[in-house]
C-alpha cells in the first residue's frame, strides 16, 4: 500500500518557512503492516492445536489432514489479506489552514493500483487528537483500478506543530480471522494556528476604523474619481462605454488611488506564572486581530520579542503572522520588545491580561490618516 | 443471484456436505438420516414458519429440552459409543441453529458446527468420500467464510446501506466465484503438503482408528461340505497386494495364492485343525517377525498388504512367508503354518511381508518315498482319514496305480479332478451318498472346497499326506495402481502335498480360472482407475506414517540429488555445444549479429517502460501526446460525420451530444465519450487503463451501431 499525503496549501500558500519547511517533499512509500488474531482467529488457533493433540495421541491421518486444512487456510488468508492490501494508494489533501479547536476537513482518496484484483472490506481509520471518537470509513469494495474517497474531519485541540495521528487501514479479510492493520512510517508533520475567532464590532478596537484612505489623485484604486478621454495604453476594461456613446470619443474611468493604513501588533510576552489557557487565548485574540485588520485591507506587522514579520497584506502574509503566532512559546522570563517605531498605529497587547483589550499607542501617520 | 440468497445456498450446501461426512461413517440408520436431511431442508423456509407459528421461540425450547432428555438416555442406553452421541447432539445442534438463525454468530455457529461434523467423521471413517467431502467443503467453506465475513463486516459497519451495498458489489459474480475456487484449490494442495509434511510420531497414545464394519465374508476358518445353495459372487475388495519396486512385472509371477490357514484333520464332512496350539512369532532385532528361515538360494518376494476387516485374525501371505512387518501386537502361527493374529482386527491392516515362494526342482520331487520317509508327525497328522467309501479308496487306488513317485500320483490325481469335474458356485445335492461321493461319482460338479478335500482325501488313501489350505486366489490385478484387488469371490482352497526332500509343495486340482473369466468377467477400466484411487487414498492418506514419511524424505532427496547432477551435466554439455555454435556463428556472421545486437538495444532503449507510463517508453509517449490524449474522441467525431452526423463548428461537445438524444443508440456511447473527453481535455487527467479500455468498447459500439 501506498501512502501519500498532499495539501492544497501547497500551491496557494507560499512554504512555511519553519524547520519542516528544510524537509525532503514526502514521496510515497510503502506501509508496514502489523498482523494479529482477532477473536475468532484466536478461537481458530486454538481449535488447530487440540486438534492436531487429537491427531498426535490417536495417529488418526484424517485428523491430520483436518489440522492441515486448517494451517492451510490460515496461509491463505494471511496471502489474501496481504494480496487485499497490496497496491493501495492513499492520497490525503489537507486543508490549508488548521486552527486550534476548529474542526479540520481533510479529503482522503484511496485508490487500488491492482491491474485485476479488487480489494475488499477495507476499514480507514485516524485518530482525533481531540481525544474524541476516530474518525473511521468502511469500503466495502474497491475495484481493480478504481477509487473511493472519504471525507473527515478532525479537531487539534492546541496551536503549534504537530503531528497528524496517522491514517491506518484495516482488514480482516478473507476470513476474518486475523486483523491486517497498516501503519505510517513517518508521521505527517502540520502547523496549527492559534483559534481565529469571528470578532463582533464591540471587540474590534477602535483604532482598526476605518481602514481605506483615499487619496486625490489617480490611481488603481476601486472608487472613480474622473471620467476623461481614451489614451492609449489605458486599460480598455476602464473604458466607459455609455460616456463615450454620448460624447462619441472613447472615454475611460479614471480611479482614484488607495493607500492601506497599516497596524503593528506588538505583542509582549506574558509574565511569569500566567495560566497557560489566558496566553493562549490572547494568542488567539491577536490572531483574530491580524486576521479581522488583514481582511478589510490594512498592513499588519506582528512584532514579539522573537522578531517582526514585516509589515504586509493578503492572506499570505497572514500565513506568516499566524505561523509566527503558533510556533510562539512562552518565555520563562519576559523578554523586551526590540522594535523601532514605525509609521502607522500600533496596538499593544499582553498575553498576561485578563482582557485582551488593546491599549492603542497612535503614532503619527506618514500619510493623511484620518485618524491620526 | 442476490447476495442473500447465494450465501444461504452456501450454508445449506456446506451443512449437506458434512451432513454427508457423517453419512459416510455408517452410525446413523436410515431413519436418523432421512429425519435429518427432512429437517435441514425444512429449515430452508424457517422465516416463513416461524412469522406463521405462534410461540416459535417457546415450541423450540421445548423441542431442546425433549432433546436434552434423549441425548440422557442415548448417552447411558442407547447409543453403541460415546462418539455417536457427539454426532446426535452436533446434528440436533444444527437443525436448531438452522432454524434459529438470526444473528452473526448464529451463522458463525453453523460453521463451526459443520467442522465439528468434519471431525467427528474422520474418527469414524476411512472412506475415498471423505476427500471428496473435504474438497467441497473447502471450496463451500472459502466461499461462505469470505461471504459472511463481508455481511458481518458491511452490516456492522454500515447498517442502513450494508443490503444496497451487498446488492450492489456484484459480489456474487462469476469471477468472484471462480477467484474463490481457485483460492479453494490453492488451499487444497497447501493441505496436501502439510499433511505430508506434518511431522508424525511413531507410537500413538490413544490409538483411535476407524471402525470398519465386519463383513460377512466368503472366507472361512472351517472348510465344510454338505452345505448347499448358491455362493455369492461378491465383488467386495479384501485385500490390496503392491509388490516391491524391485518385482518387475508383479502380474506375471505364475500360481499366486494368498495362504491363510492349513487343516489337517477331515471328520468325513468338515475340514479342521486339530492342534489348536498357536506358537507366538519372535520378534527380529529390527521389529520384524520373523516366521521362517529363508532358505538358501532361493528368491525373496517382498509385498505390502492392505487387509479390511473380514471378521478373522488370519493374515494371508505368499507360500512361505519368511518375515512379516507391520503395526501388530503380537503373531501367532498354528500347527498348520496359518498366521494369526490374537483377535480379529476392527481396522483396516497394513503389514508388510517378504516370501519365498515354493522353490523346487522336478528331480527332488521325482524320487521314489517309501512310507518311512516321512516323519512320524507328518504321518500321523497328514494321514488321518474317516470312515471313507470304498468307490474313493478305489478310485483312489485306480489313479495310483503304476506310479512310481508320489509326485506323479499328485499330478495324476489333480488332472483327474480338473478334467474330469466341472467347476461350480451352485452346490446341490444329487444324492444320499455323503457329500465327497456325491461330488466324485453323481454330480461331478462342485466348488474348490470339493475339488481340494477330494484330492487330500484321495492322496491320504494311498499314504501320501496331505492337508487342504484356505486362502484368497491371487487376485485382480489393477494395471493403474499396479496392485492385485483381491475380493470376496477370490477365495479359495487347494492343496499342499508333503514330501520328504522338498516339503510342502501346492497343487491346485479346481479348474477355476475358465470358470471365473466366463462367470465375472473383468473390472472396468473405470472401476480400476477408481479402485487405484481408494488404494492411493488408503495408502498414502489413511495409512501414511512416519515410515513412510522417512522414504519419502529420503526419496525426494534422491530425486533432487538425481536432478541437480542430471541439470549439472546437461548444462555442462549444453554450454560446450552453444559455446561452440556461438563460435562457429561469430565466425560467419559476426556482422550481421553485431548489427542486430545494436538494433535490438536501440528498440530496447526506446520501447523501455516509462516510469508512471502504462506501455511503450518515452519514444511512445511521445507519438501518443502529439496523437492527443483526446484522439477517441476526434475518432468519434469522425465516426459521427461518416453517419450524417457532423459536429457544428459552434457547438460546444456537450451540446453536440445532446443533439443525439433522437438515437438513443449512439446518444448513450456519445454522451458516456463527452463526459470522459470533458475529464480529459479540461481537467487536466489521463484515461486509465480501464477507461481507455471503456473508450474503445464505446467507440465499437458506436461504429457497429445501426445507420
Amino acid at each position: 500500500m501506498i501512502f501519500r499525503a498532499s495539501s492544497r496549501s501547497r500551491s496557494s500558500a507560499p512554504p512555511p518557512r519553519s524547520a519542516s519547511a528544510q524537509e525532503p517533499p514526502r514521496t510515497d512509500y510503502w506501509l508496514p503492516r502489523t498482523i494479529r488474531p482477532t477473536r475468532e482467529g484466536w478461537w481458530f488457533i486454538g481449535a488447530s492445536f487440540a486438534v492436531g493433540l487429537a491427531a498426535t495421541n490417536t495417529g488418526n491421518n484424517l485428523l491430520y489432514l483436518l489440522l492441515a486444512m486448517m494451517l492451510a487456510c490460515m496461509a491463505v488468508s494471511g496471502v489474501l489479506s496481504e494480496q487485499n492490501m497490496r497496491h493501495l494508494c492513499l492520497e490525503r489533501q489537507r486543508p490549508r489552514r488548521l486552527f486550534a479547536g476548529a474542526p479540520a476537513s481533510f479529503a482522503v482518496r484511496l485508490t487500488n493500483r491492482k491491474r485485476r484484483l479488487p480489494s475488499f472490506a477495507l476499514h480507514l481509520s485516524e485518530e482525533d487528537p481531540s481525544g474524541g471518537p476516530p474518525a473511521g470509513h468502511y469500503v466495502l469494495k474497491v475495484p481493480p483500478a478504481g477509487r473511493e474517497g472519504w471525507q473527515y474531519s478532525l479537531t487539534f485541540p492546541h496551536r503549534g506543530r504537530q503531528y497528524l495521528p496517522g491514517l491506518r487501514i484495516l482488514t480482516r479479510f478473507p476470513f476474518g480471522l486475523f486483523a491486517k492493520v497498516s501503519r505510517p512510517i513517518r508521521p505527517d508533520p502540520v502547523l496549527v494556528y492559534p483559534a481565529l475567532r469571528r470578532l463582533s464590532p464591540g471587540q474590534v478596537p477602535a483604532a482598526l476604523d476605518p481602514g481605506w484612505h483615499e487619496r486625490d489623485r489617480p490611481g488603481q484604486g476601486a472608487s472613480l474619481r474622473n471620467l476623461r478621454p481614451y489614451r492609449p495604453g489605458d486599460d480598455p476594461r476602464l473604458l466607459h462605454w455609455k460616456t463615450s456613446a454620448k460624447a462619441g470619443d472613447l472615454m475611460v474611468k479614471e480611479l482614484a488611488e488607495e493607500d492601506r493604513p497599516r497596524l503593528r501588533l506588538l505583542v509582549e510576552d506574558p509574565a511569569p506564572g500566567t495560566p497557560a489557557a489566558l496566553v493562549e487565548t490572547n494568542l488567539s485574540s491577536v490572531a483574530s486581530l491580524a486576521a479581522h485588520a488583514i481582511r478589510r485591507g490594512w498592513q499588519v506587522e506582528l512584532a514579539t520579542a522573537e522578531g517582526a514579520t514585516g509589515f504586509g497584506q493578503g492572506e499570505g502574509h497572514l500565513d506568516r503572522i499566524l505561523e509566527r503566532l503558533a510556533l510562539y512559546e512562552v518565555p520563562d522570563s519576559p523578554r523586551p520588545l526590540g522594535v523601532a517605531a514605525k509609521a502607522g498605529r500600533t496596538l499593544r497587547l499582553r498575553l498576561d491580561a485578563d482582557h485582551p483589550a488593546p491599549a492603542a499607542e497612535r503614532q503619527p501617520c506618514r500619510s493623511r490618516c484620518s485618524s491620526s | 443471484m442476490p447476495f442473500p440468497l447465494f450465501f444461504k445456498l452456501t450454508l445449506y450446501l456446506l451443512a449437506l456436505d458434512a451432513f454427508g461426512a457423517l453419512y459416510l461413517t455408517g452410525i446413523l440408520d436410515w431413519p436418523g438420516l432421512a429425519g435429518v436431511l427432512l429437517a435441514i431442508v425444512v429449515s430452508w423456509w424457517a422465516d416463513a414458519i416461524r412469522v406463521r407459528t405462534p410461540n416459535y421461540r417457546r415450541l423450540w425450547d421445548a423441542i431442546a429440552a425433549v432433546f436434552v432428555v434423549y441425548i440422557l438416555l442415548d448417552l447411558l442406553w442407547l447409543a453403541e459409543s460415546f462418539i455417536a452421541v457427539v454426532i446426535h447432539l452436533l446434528l440436533f445442534l444444527q437443525v436448531y441453529k438452522l432454524f434459529n438463525a438470526r444473528s452473526h454468530r448464529d451463522l458463525l455457529d453453523l460453521f463451526l458446527l459443520t467442522f465439528l461434523q468434519l471431525i467427528a467423521a474422520a474418527t469414524l471413517t476411512v472412506s475415498l468420500g471423505f476427500l471428496l467431502v473435504l474438497s467441497v467443503y473447502m471450496i463451500l467453506g472459502t466461499w461462505g467464510l469470505i461471504l459472511l465475513h463481508l455481511k458481518r463486516e458491511t452490516e456492522l459497519a454500515l447498517p442502513e446501506r450494508s443490503r444496497e451495498l451487498l446488492a450492489g458489489s456484484d459480489l456474487v459474480a462469476p469471477g468472484f466465484l471462480f477467484s474463490t475456487v481457485g483460492v479453494a484449490v490453492a488451499s487444497l494442495l497447501l493441505t496436501l503438503v502439510i499433511f505430508f509434511v506434518i511431522p508424525r510420531i511413531g507410537r500413538t497414545f490413544l490409538p483411535l482408528q476407524a471402525r470398519i464394519g465386519t463383513m460377512t465374508t466368503g472366507f472361512t476358518d472351517r472348510v465344510e461340505l454338505g452345505a448347499y445353495g448358491t455362493i455369492q459372487n461378491d465383488p467386495t475388495i479384501v485385500m490390496r497386494v503392491t509388490f516391491s519396486e524391485a518385482v518387475a512385472n508383479p502380474e506375471r509371477i505364475p500360481g499366486l495364492r494368498w495362504r491363510g490357514i492349513a487343516f489337517d484333520t477331515f471328520d468325513g464332512r468338515a475340514w479342521s485343525l486339530r492342534d489348536p496350539v498357536r506358537r507366538p512369532v519372535r520378534r527380529g532385532r529390527d521389529g520384524d517377525f520373523v516366521v521362517a528361515r529363508p532358505r538358501w538360494g532361493a528368491p525373496f518376494l517382498a509385498y505390502e498388504v492392505f487387509l479390511e476387516p473380514m471378521g478373522t485374525e488370519v493374515l494371508f501371505g505368499l507360500p512361505r512367508v519368511v518375515s512379516v512387518q507391520g503395526r501388530l501386537a503380537a503373531l501367532e502361527e498354528d500347527a498348520g503354518g496359518g498366521l494369526l493374529l490374537r483377535a480379529p482386527p476392527s481396522s483396516r491392516l497394513r503389514y508388510a511381508a517378504v516370501s519365498q515362494p515354493e522353490g523346487f526342482r522336478e528331480a527332488d520331487l521325482g524320487r521314489p518315498v517309501r512310507a518311512a520317509d516321512y516323519p512320524p508327525a507328518i504321518r500321523q497328522a497328514y494321514l488321518q482319514l474317516p470312515e471313507v467309501s470304498p468307490r474313493v479308496r478305489a478310485l483312489a487306488r485306480e489313479l495310483a496305480a503304476g506310479a512310481a513317485t508320489p509326485s506323479e500320483v499328485a499330478r495324476r490325481v489333480e488332472s483327474y479332478l480338473s478334467g474330469t469335474l466341472r467347476y461350480t458356485l451352485e452346490v446341490r445335492r444329487a444324492s444320499e451318498a455323503d457329500p465327497l461321493e456325491d461330488f466324485l461319482f453323481v454330480r461331478k460338479a462342485g466348488n474348490c472346497e470339493y475339488f481340494a478335500a477330494s484330492m487330500a482325501v484321495l492322496l491320504r488313501a494311498v499314504g501320501i499326506p496331505a492337508r487342504v489350505v484356505n486362502g484368497f486366489q491371487r487376485g485382480e490385478w489393477n494395471e493403474v495402481g499396479r496392485f492385485f484387488a483381491v475380493r470376496q469371490r477370490d477365495a479359495h482352497a487347494w492343496v499342499e502335498v508333503f514330501f520328504p526332500e522338498v516339503g510342502w509343495v501346492t497343487f491346485d486340482p479346481s479348474p477355476r480360472a475358465a470358470f471365473e473369466v466366463q462367470a465375472f468377467g473383468r473390472s472396468s477400466w473405470a472401476g480400476k482407475y477408481f479402485d487405484a484411487l481408494r488404494m492411493r487414498w488408503n495408502r498414502y492418506v489413511i495409512d501414511y506414517n512416519l515410515g513412510d514419511q522417512v522414504v519419502l524424505a529420503t526419496r525426494l532427496r534422491r530425486r533432487s540429488l538425481a536432478v541437480r547432477e542430471g541439470l549439472g551435466r546437461r548444462w555442462a554439455l549444453w554450454s560446450f555445444e552453444a559455446s561452440r555454435t556461438l563460435r562457429r556463428l561469430w565466425h560467419q556472421y559476426g556482422t550481421a549479429i553485431g548489427a542486430l545486437m545494436a538494433l535490438l538495444a536501440a528498440g530496447a532503449v526506446l520501447l523501455r517502460k516509462a516510469p508512471g507510463g502504462e506501455l511503450g517508453g518515452a519514444w511512445l509517449t511521445r507519438v501518443r501526446a502529439r496523437q492527443g490524449p483526446v484522439a477517441f474522441y476526434a475518432r468519434m467525431l469522425r465516426l459521427l460525420a461518416r453517419r450524417g452526423r457532423p459536429r457544428p463548428p459552434t457547438a460546444t461537445a456537450r451540446e453536440f451530444a445532446s443533439t443525439l438524444a433522437d438515437r438513443p443508440e449512439l446518444f448513450a456511447p456519445v454522451a458516456e465519450l463527452t463526459a470522459l473527453y470533458e475529464r480529459v481535455r479540461f481537467g487536466g487527467e489521463a484515461l486509465t487503463a480501464a477507461e481507455a479500455r471503456r473508450a474503445t468498447a464505446l467507440l465499437q459500439q458506436l461504429a457497429t451501431a445501426p445507420r
